[in-house]
């Protein structure tokens, strides 16, 4: 097959792009041992990445249950207002993200309103160094991943498909579901895979929610990691900061893999 | 059978509005230049988009009725055959369907050989014909056809033509065809509806009963004429040849071009040229 000249200018461009994202990666891995990393694994890093994973599995779980009817909605809703609701979901993006941490708890402490509200029904609510605190901070910084990702993939053509099969008769949930979500499905484990991902990596905001999360005083892995720099230097970091981007692949590759090939209804 | 009232739809600058329009007939054509409404008034009636107005279907009124209760199928003209479904799963597809009809209806439709072939594999053609078929097979009350022989070539139009009208006789169902091509194949209809600019034109049970030119022109633009800004329509056995009247050109043998005021026109005839010039018996006059 013959390139045209363009192909191998814009070659270079994807040459600059992949070492800028990939060299750091290898620097990191190779710069550990194998037994800096076994002996790392007993630092306490596999039950925090463990207990960050899930964290991040419950939270982009949730935002793909929002997202889907979220989609279903804004679609349908051609009115102004709605294009301005649908630009605020993208807000958390650009807030730094100790800012988030300071919003949560001026919404979410038992002292601010909405927290003594929840106190009055939860007696023993509360919120800093929680699973709650954890679940809807990543919620509020991440969701919005899920969304734009399962919004991209949820065109007109699928409310076409859906009318379609409405005038065969089939109510509007049933043709969502037999319509729309399997062509959705590779994008909603897209948009799980980057809220996942967008989770694990979140620090600032939870150095001000959940520095160590209750019972089991775990710290999330970006704190955890963050505590050894600052404690133990450079190498047990680094040594951390590795275990996690193997297991990061690994995961990724999987979901990768789970993805399949492309749906192609339309 | 369709009775549509005070019918509004807005979209952008684009306005359908119908005050009263009756159709009676089990077969329907509705025809209209690009852009006259022609699809938005049968998206209104399927339930596909939001509009003001009754549209009543065998007395009942459906327009208050969300689309899976309408029992209204609509053929689009993007087809919305699903790739990855065989053929069989996509005739098979509709929730309300008639029982006995897919054995005759796939060899109908001559897709019988194709039966397990995902959508993805069919030329337009194939799947434009499996996307009528899934309308004749589902048990609607109402079938509406956009543009169903685009796709088709010249005998598959008359195919698909006579498919639509032996599944509409065998089971009673009224329909409705949207096009802008015009052959042999549209023939018999009991309604012909002419839309233009959102608006009904004229509404008649007959080709001969054409009175609008805009209609007329639609159909075909041979035999039409415009003699001192009066507009008529010539019957090719009234077309008279002699040593008087229009001088015309023998484009073939019954085709024949005249200029009449400056203006060229093309006049189709029943027997070919045996004359200097051309005049003729009885014209009618069409409205504009």
């Amino acid at each position: 097959m013959k390139f045209d000249k363009l192909y191998y200018i814009f070659s270079i461009f994807v040459i600059i792009y992949l070492g800028i994202i990939v060299v750091p990666i290898l620097r990191t891995l190779l710069f550990t041992s194998i037994n800096g990393l076994v002996q790392d694994s007993k630092s306490g890093i596999i039950q925090s990445i463990e207990l960050t994973y899930l964290m991040a599995f419950i939270v982009a779980i949730i935002s793909v249950v929002f997202a889907i009817p979220y989609t279903y909605f804004i679609s349908r809703s051609p009115h102004p207002f709605f294009k301005f609701v649908d630009s605020i979901i993208e807000l958390p993006i650009m807030i730094p993200h100790t800012v988030v941490g300071i919003i949560m708890l001026l919404t979410f402490e038992p002292s601010m309103p909405l927290g003594s509200l929840i106190s009055k029904i939860y007696p023993n609510y509360r919120f800093d160094d929680t699973f709650f605190a954890v679940i809807v901070t990543l919620f509020f910084l991440a969701s919005a991943y899920s969304i734009r990702t399962i919004q991209v993939s949820y065109t007109k053509n699928a409310i076409e498909y859906e009318n379609m099969a409405r005038s065969f008769g089939y109510k509007p949930l049933e043709a969502f579901m037999l319509v729309s979500v399997p062509f959705m499905w590779r994008s909603i484990l897209r948009g799980m895979a980057l809220t996942w991902a967008r989770s694990i990596s979140e620090v600032g905001s939870m150095l001000i929610v959940a520095y160590y999360i209750f019972p089991s005083f775990t710290h999330l892995v970006g704190i955890f990691i963050y505590s050894q720099f600052i404690g133990n230097g450079l190498i047990p970091a680094a040594e951390s900061s590795s275990i996690l981007i193997i297991t990061g692949l690994l995961t990724l590759l999987i979901l990768k893999i789970l993805e399949g090939k492309d749906a192609s209804y339309y | 059978m369709l009775h549509i009232t005070d019918l509004r739809v807005i979209r952008g600058k684009f306005k359908l509005q119908i005050d009263d329009l009756n159709l009676s007939g089990r077969s329907i054509l509705l025809i209209g230049e690009n852009g006259s409404g022609k699809t938005t008034l049968l998206q209104s009636i399927a339930g596909f988009i939001q509009s003001s107005g009754k549209i009543y279907l065998e007395d009942f009124e459906i327009n208050s009725l969300p689309i899976e209760k309408r029992n209204v199928c609509m053929l689009s003209t993007t087809l919305n055959i699903f790739k990855d479904k065989t053929v069989k799963e996509n005739l098979n597809f509709p929730k309300r369907k008639r029982d006995g009809v897919y054995d005759d209806l796939i060899n109908d439709l001559c897709l019988a050989e194709k039966e397990n072939v995902k959508g993805a594999y069919l030329s337009s053609g194939e799947m434009q014909r499996l996307a009528i078929g899934r309308c004749l097979i589902s048990e609607s009350r109402l079938m509406l056809f956009d543009e169903p022989f685009s796709f088709q070539d010249q005998i598959n139009k008359m195919l698909m033509r006579d498919i639509i009208e032996k599944y509409s006789v065998k089971f009673n169902v009224p329909y409705v065809i949207t096009t802008n091509i015009y052959g042999e194949f549209l023939y018999n209809f009991h309604n012909i509806v002419s839309i233009w600019k959102g608006m009904i034109l004229e509404n008649v049970n007959s080709l001969d009963n054409i009175s609008h030119f805009r209609t007329a022109s639609l159909i075909s633009p041979l035999n039409l004429l415009k003699i001192k800004d009066e507009y008529y329509i010539v019957d090719p056995n009234e077309i008279v040849f002699g040593d008087s009247g229009y001088d015309y050109e023998a484009i073939s043998n019954n085709i024949l071009r005249i200029k009449i005021d400056g203006n060229f026109f093309y006049l189709k005839t029943s027997a070919p040229p045996n004359g200097n010039k051309l005049n003729f018996g009885k014209i009618r006059k069409l409205q504009y």
